[in-house]
């Protein structure tokens, strides 16, 4: 059953990550736990659990499907793929331009930004870790830099626990691209974001009543309609 | 009172001076719009039901003779609320969702969102279900590369390859309806392995593929690539910088045509993709042009992987032996205890992940496709967020477009591959 190919993996790491990856993401964590300004910005770190040095063991010459194990009981193990930076608010921005700008994060990507509602999480840690908060928001930036090779890969979280009150700062100064999804959040969530340039409902209609993605939004709908409604109404007026 | 009515729906609407409020009010989504603004300008509805909008999107340009002075792309028609969903179907049920966002390749989809679960648990599957995933994959991606190439010739007036290409694309889809059991859903993938094992044919009409697919690529570059007015009506039309598209959040083939060699197959390798040899193709200046140019080869290359793997599927199990995980064979479950105690618990109450953040992504058709998954330990997610590449690109639109004419609006369009069902999620 000898195959051509299989898994590329290094020691216990996910198969994404590989040890370069992980090389620099351990300067990159000693750079940011150690700058002054960051612990100013930052108000929690949250590191994979293969940045222990514990973690990574050497044994790279058993086969792999021995070392294997099936992790069927590790239900209670909190597991985390990629850094994470929980962030003050007033400093999002300061941060990303931080994170995008030093050449030693190079992190000029926005990968991915949205937002997490922890409205009555079975996790109790959940509240504790979003500082008492019952939104998230999430941005990912990723390192896209084809001409360094020691960038290869890397992505980062940046976490920011919000309410909805809360006026987000908007990153479009910083990625034009940040436009769209920040209004897919306000669409989605109903949270705000402050020096964005047209904040308004990108995928539910104009007059949609509630914020889909929220934890107290019934699945089925609230009853749409209204939306007909609304549109009957808005014909006899003009009509 | 007819001609009344007649007046006010007619495509064509006379101008309405007298207020910014009036000329909104007509301006109803589904309503298809000529308009003439005070200035002699006019304002032009693409979409949301048009034959040049490839899906449901809707554009309000705004042109100045000919050309676009602005555009504003109006999206949201095909939304089905999956990231909601998501919270409330099992891992294995989310799968259907996953089919239905970029339906012109939908096994890259499912193959993206069980790597994120299996990721997850930690669990591997055995070599011969990645290689026939690997295989599925790129057959997906040439598909859909040749519906987006197929359509831009088709909007600049060229039919022929696209009659030439989609005589292929049914090959394949023959291929995938023989493997999979449907042509558009595929839904094959399943945590933890494969939903059943490849046909006894299966080599052989792959290599047959591989075989006759370089023949109409040749007939393609003949048709459209050595074209001299599918050159002239492409090139530098709707050029973007590599800065600019990385701002942006560019990914995928528009990316690359953009110059940045980009991939997440070579950045991140997942499956097998550090292990096969392929190039990632770069263009010079992201037109419509360059964009084409690196589907073409992206095709090419997508072929060359197959040809690596086709030979070497391994013998042995599709799916990992893993009772808690995968569903066991149903002929089973009547005549073993364990196996229908196995069946009753991944029915009734699914896999169980263990609480933890991931992020994982791979290489779709049309760029990078990344499922951030929340868990809870429960049986479906607590949230699931997808990067869906297409809302991330299709924002430039405007930009791009910009001091064009019309016809190199929907020359744009087309070449950028924008899946409604992807953009809306």
């Amino acid at each position: 059953m000898g195959s051509k190919f299989s898994i590329r993996k290094e020691g216990r790491l996910p198969t994404f990550v590989s040890r370069q990856m992980l090389d620099t993401w351990k300067n990159q964590k000693k750079a940011l736990e150690t700058d002054a300004r960051v612990a100013s910005w930052v108000t929690a770190f949250e590191w994979p659990d293969f940045f222990s040095p514990d973690f990574d063991s050497p044994d790279t010459g058993t086969p792999r499907e021995e070392k294997r194990p099936i992790e069927r009981d590790a239900k209670t193990a909190f597991r985390l793929d990629i850094p994470t930076l929980y962030v003050k608010r007033e400093h999002l921005v300061d941060l990303m331009k931080l994170l995008k700008t030093a050449p030693e994060y190079n992190y000029n990507f926005l990968l991915h930004l949205s937002a997490i509602d922890f409205l009555n999480s079975p996790d109790a840690n959940d509240a504790v870790r979003n500082n008492g908060k019952r939104f998230q928001m999430l941005y990912m930036l990723r390192a896209l830099h084809p001409d360094k090779p020691a960038f290869k890969g890397l992505t980062i979280r940046v976490l920011l626990p919000v309410n909805e009150d809360e006026l987000i700062p908007s990153l479009t100064s910083l990625w034009v691209g940040a436009n769209w999804p920040e209004r897919e959040v306000f669409d989605m969530f109903g949270l705000k974001f402050e020096g964005h340039p047209d904040l308004r409902r990108i995928i539910m209609p104009e007059n949609y009543r509630g914020f889909p993605l929220r934890k107290d939004f019934p699945v089925g709908g609230i009853g749409e309609d209204y939306l007909i409604e609304d549109l009957l109404t808005d014909r006899l007026l003009n009509d | 009172m007819k001609d009344e009515h007649i007046a006010k729906n007619r495509n064509i609407i006379q101008p309405d001076a007298k207020s910014e409020e009036a000329w909104t009010r007509v301006d109803q989504p589904g309503v298809q719009v000529v308009r003439e603004l005070p200035d002699g300008r006019m304002q032009l509805n693409l979409g949301p039901s048009h034959p040049a909008t490839h899906g449901i999107l809707e554009n309000k340009i705004i042109v100045n003779g000919e050309t676009i002075e602005s555009a504003e792309p109006n999206i949201g028609y095909v939304h089905r609320t999956f990231e909601k969903l998501g919270e409330h179907y099992g891992y294995n049920q989310f799968l259907v969702c996953t089919d239905r966002m970029n339906y012109v390749s939908s096994a890259m989809n499912n193959i993206g969102w069980v790597l994120a679960v299996e990721s997850m648990l930690g669990i591997e599957v055995p070599s011969k279900a990645t290689v026939v995933r690997m295989i599925i994959a790129e057959l997906s991606r040439i598909i859909d590369h040749i519906v987006s190439m197929g359509i831009l010739g088709v909007d600049l007036g060229a039919f022929a390859s696209f009659l030439f290409m989609f005589h292929e694309r049914e090959e394949i889809y023959q291929v995938l309806e023989k493997t999979t059991g449907a042509r558009l859903t595929t839904t094959f993938a399943r945590v933890g392995g494969l939903e059943h094992d490849v046909y006894p044919e299966f080599v052989a009409d792959v290599k047959k593929i591989v075989k006759e697919m370089p023949k109409i690529l040749k007939w393609n570059d003949k048709l459209l690539t050595k074209s001299r007015i599918f050159y002239e009506r492409t090139k530098n039309v709707s050029k973007i910088s590599a800065k600019r598209a990385l701002e942006y959040g560019f990914s995928g083939p528009n990316l690359r045509a953009a110059g940045i060699p980009h991939d997440v197959r070579t950045e991140n390798p997942y499956m097998f993709y550090d292990q096969v040899d392929f190039d990632v193709p770069v263009g010079e200046n992201g037109s419509v042009y360059d964009r084409f140019l690196v589907r073409v080869e992206e095709m090419r290359q997508s072929l060359r992987i197959i040809e690596q793997l086709v030979n070497h599927i391994p013998e042995g199990p599709h799916h990992a032996e893993l009772p808690h995980i995968y569903l066991p064979k149903k002929e089973n479950v009547y005549k073993s205890m364990e196996d229908l105690i196995y069946h009753f618990k991944i029915i009734m109450h699914g896999i169980e992940v263990p609480p933890g953040e991931h992020y994982f992504a791979t290489e779709v058709a049309n760029g990078e496709l990344g499922y951030t998954i929340i868990s809870r330990g429960k049986r479906a997610p607590w949230r699931v967020s997808m990067r869906r590449p297409s809302i991330w690109y299709y924002q430039a639109f405007p930009e791009l477009v910009k001091g064009d004419m019309i016809a190199d609006a929907i020359a744009t369009m087309s070449s950028m591959n924008i899946i409604a069902g992807e953009l809306d999620g």
